[in-house]
C-alpha cells in the first residue's frame, strides 16, 4: 500500500525530465535530480498517488534548491497535487512554475460518475482567464461538468 | 441581557455544578438556563477579562470544550465553546471577535474540541450539553456516527502494519460511493493522524527515531505497548469518521488550540514551510477536508484525534460543506 517514491529520470540536452511515482513522503529522496548542465526540469506528477504534511515540507525543500536558471514545468499534476498548489502558495518553493497540464475532476450524469481528465493549460487558461471546458465522458460520450469549485480549483494556474 | 453576577472563587468552590457561560447573548444565556438541571447555577458573564479570571481559578482538568466557527454575527469569526472540568465547572463561550477566539485559544484547560454549524447553534447547545453533562470524556468515533455503522478498530505497531491499516483502509473506502479525490483525503488524514501520534510519543521510549524509521520504511521497526497507535474509522451513508489516539498523551491541548487558530486566521499561502515539526501543514489540510475535527486530550495518559468527512458524491458538494462552516472566512484560499 505504501510506496516509496520513485523517480525515473531522462536527461537530453540540457532538458532534465522525471517521472514521479508513489508517495511523496517525508522518506521521499531526490538526490537522483542533480542539476549540472540542466537548463530545463520537466516533472510529471502522473504516478503520484499520495502525498502528506512532512512529504510537502521535503518537496519545498527540494524546490528551493532548483537552481534558479532552471525552468521548471509541471506535467499532469493529478488532483492531489493541484490541491497542494491551491492549498500552500509556496509549494513551488518560491519558483516560477509552468504548469503544462494537470487532471481536473469532471462528473457525467448520465453515468452517474467521475473521472480525472487531464487537460492542458493553454486549453483552459487564455489571456489570464480561465475557461472550464466540458470534455466528453469516456464511457457514454456525454458532455461533463466540472465537480469542483471553479475559482478554488483552477486558482493555481492564475496566482 | 441576564446576568446572574461575576464569576468568582467562592462561588467555584460551592457544591454542585456550575455552567459558566461568556457571553453577552440574553437570547443564548436564557436558552442555556432553560436546558441546565435546576441543581446547576448559571454564572453569565460578558465581559471577557472577568471570565479569564474566573477561568484562571478553575481546575480546568479534564476539560471538555466545543466551538463553532459561525456565521450569526457576520462579522469575524463566532466561537462557541463548552466545557466541562474536574470539579464539574462547564464554560460555555460564545466569542464573535478575534480577541476572544485568541484568547480561548490560549486557555490551557480546554480539550475537546468541535466545531459544528452555528445555524443550528440552539439544537447543539442542547444537544451537546443534554449528551456531555456530567461526562468526564467521550472517546472513540461512535458518537459521530448512525447506529450500526460500520467500525473498524486497529492497531499501528509497525511500518508494515501501517500499510496493512491503509490497506484496510482502502478496502472500505472502494465500497463507498463518494468523489474521486475522497479516498486520496482520507488516506492523507490516516497517515497524517498516525505518524503524529507515533512523534507524540514520549521522547525517552526513542519515539522520534522509531517514526523516522517508520518513514524510511524500515519493515522491522516494532513500536512497544506504550507507543503503539489506536486506529478507528466507520462510516454511515452521510459521514466517515477517522480517529487515531494513543497512551501516552503527549500533546498539549495548548499545541492543538494554537495550531487551530492559526488554522481558522492565516491562508494557506501563510502557513510556514519549515521541515521542522509543529508547521502546521498537516492540520491545515485537516482542517481544509473535514467538517468537524474534535480532539480528546488527556494530558499524560491518552490523546484521541477524530476527523470527520461528509461522503457526497460529488465534490464541489464536499466544500460548500466545509464552508458552511464558516473555515474558509478571511483566508485566501
Amino acid at each position: 500500500m505504501s510506496q516509496a517514491l520513485t523517480i525515473v529520470k531522462d536527461l537530453r540536452d540540457g532538458v532534465l525530465s522525471a517521472n514521479l511515482v508513489g508517495h511523496i513522503d517525508a522518506g521521499s529522496d531526490y538526490s537522483a535530480l542533480q542539476f549540472a548542465g540542466v537548463t530545463q526540469l520537466h516533472l510529471n506528477f502522473k504516478g503520484i498517488t499520495l502525498i502528506n504534511s512532512a512529504g510537502i515540507q521535503k518537496w519545498v525543500k527540494f524546490m528551493q534548491s532548483v537552481p534558479d536558471t532552471v525552468a521548471i514545468t509541471f506535467e499532469e499534476c493529478p488532483p492531489n497535487i493541484v490541491n497542494q498548489c491551491n492549498l500552500f502558495a509556496n509549494f513551488t518553493g518560491g519558483k516560477k512554475v509552468t504548469f503544462k497540464s494537470f487532471q481536473a475532476p469532471f462528473f457525467c450524469e448520465t453515468c452517474d460518475d467521475s473521472v480525472d481528465i487531464l487537460l492542458q493549460t493553454d486549453q483552459v487558461l487564455s489571456g489570464g482567464k480561465v475557461t472550464i471546458p466540458e470534455p466528453p465522458c469516456p464511457k457514454c460520450q456525454s458532455k461533463m461538468d466540472f465537480d469542483g469549485i471553479e475559482d478554488k480549483y483552477f486558482l493555481f494556474l492564475t496566482r | 441581557m441576564s446576568v446572574s453576577g461575576p464569576a468568582s472563587r467562592s462561588a467555584q468552590k460551592q457544591p454542585g455544578t456550575q455552567v459558566l457561560l461568556i457571553s453577552s447573548n440574553g437570547k443564548l444565556a436564557e436558552s442555556v438556563r432553560q436546558i441546565l438541571p435546576a441543581s446547576c447555577q448559571l454564572i453569565v458573564e460578558a465581559d471577557i477579562g472577568r471570565s479569564r479570571d474566573c477561568i484562571r481559578h478553575t481546575p480546568a482538568i479534564p476539560v471538555v470544550a466545543e466551538f463553532t466557527p459561525g456565521q450569526a454575527d457576520g462579522n469575524g469569526l463566532s466561537l462557541l465553546l463548552h466545557g466541562h472540568s474536574s470539579n464539574n465547572t462547564v464554560l460555555i463561550a460564545n466569542g464573535s471577535d478575534q480577541d476572544n477566539l485568541g484568547f480561548l485559544f490560549e486557555h490551557p484547560g480546554l480539550m475537546n474540541m468541535v466545531p459544528s454549524s452555528f445555524p443550528n447553534f440552539d439544537h447543539e447547545l442542547k444537544t451537546t450539553l443534554v449528551k456531555k453533562f456530567g461526562l468526564k470524556t467521550k472517546w472513540g468515533i461512535s458518537p459521530y456516527l448512525k447506529t450500526g455503522a460500520q467500525i473498524e478498530k486497529l492497531r499501528l505497531y509497525s511500518f508494515s502494519n501501517h500499510g496493512t491499516i491503509l490497506m484496510t483502509l482502502n478496502q472500505h473506502l472502494s465500497k463507498i460511493k463518494a468523489f474521486r479525490s475522497f479516498p486520496d483525503r482520507i488516506q492523507t488524514i490516516a497517515t497524517e493522524l498516525m505518524m503524529n501520534a507515533v512523534l507524540d510519543a514520549p521522547p525517552q521510549e526513542n519515539v522520534r527515531n522509531h517514526r523516522r524509521k517508520l518513514h524510511q520504511r524500515n519493515q522491522g521497526i516494532k513500536l512497544a505497548k506504550t507507543e503503539e497507535v489506536h486506529v478507528e474509522f466507520g462510516y454511515d451513508d452521510e459521514r466517515f469518521v477517522i480517529a487515531a489516539s494513543d497512551n501516552h498523551g503527549m500533546l498539549k491541548e495548548a499545541d492543538a488550540l494554537q495550531r487551530l487558530y492559526r488554522c481558522s486566521t492565516l491562508g494557506g499561502s501563510q502557513m510556514r514551510m519549515t521541515e521542522n515539526r509543529g508547521a502546521g501543514v498537516g492540520f491545515f489540510m485537516m482542517y481544509t477536508w473535514c467538517s468537524q475535527l474534535a480532539f480528546n486530550i488527556m494530558p499524560g495518559k491518552r490523546t484521541e484525534v477524530i476527523c470527520i468527512l461528509p461522503i457526497v458524491k460529488r465534490e464541489k458538494f464536499a466544500l460548500p460543506e466545509a464552508r458552511a462552516l464558516n473555515f474558509y472566512r478571511g483566508r485566501s484560499l
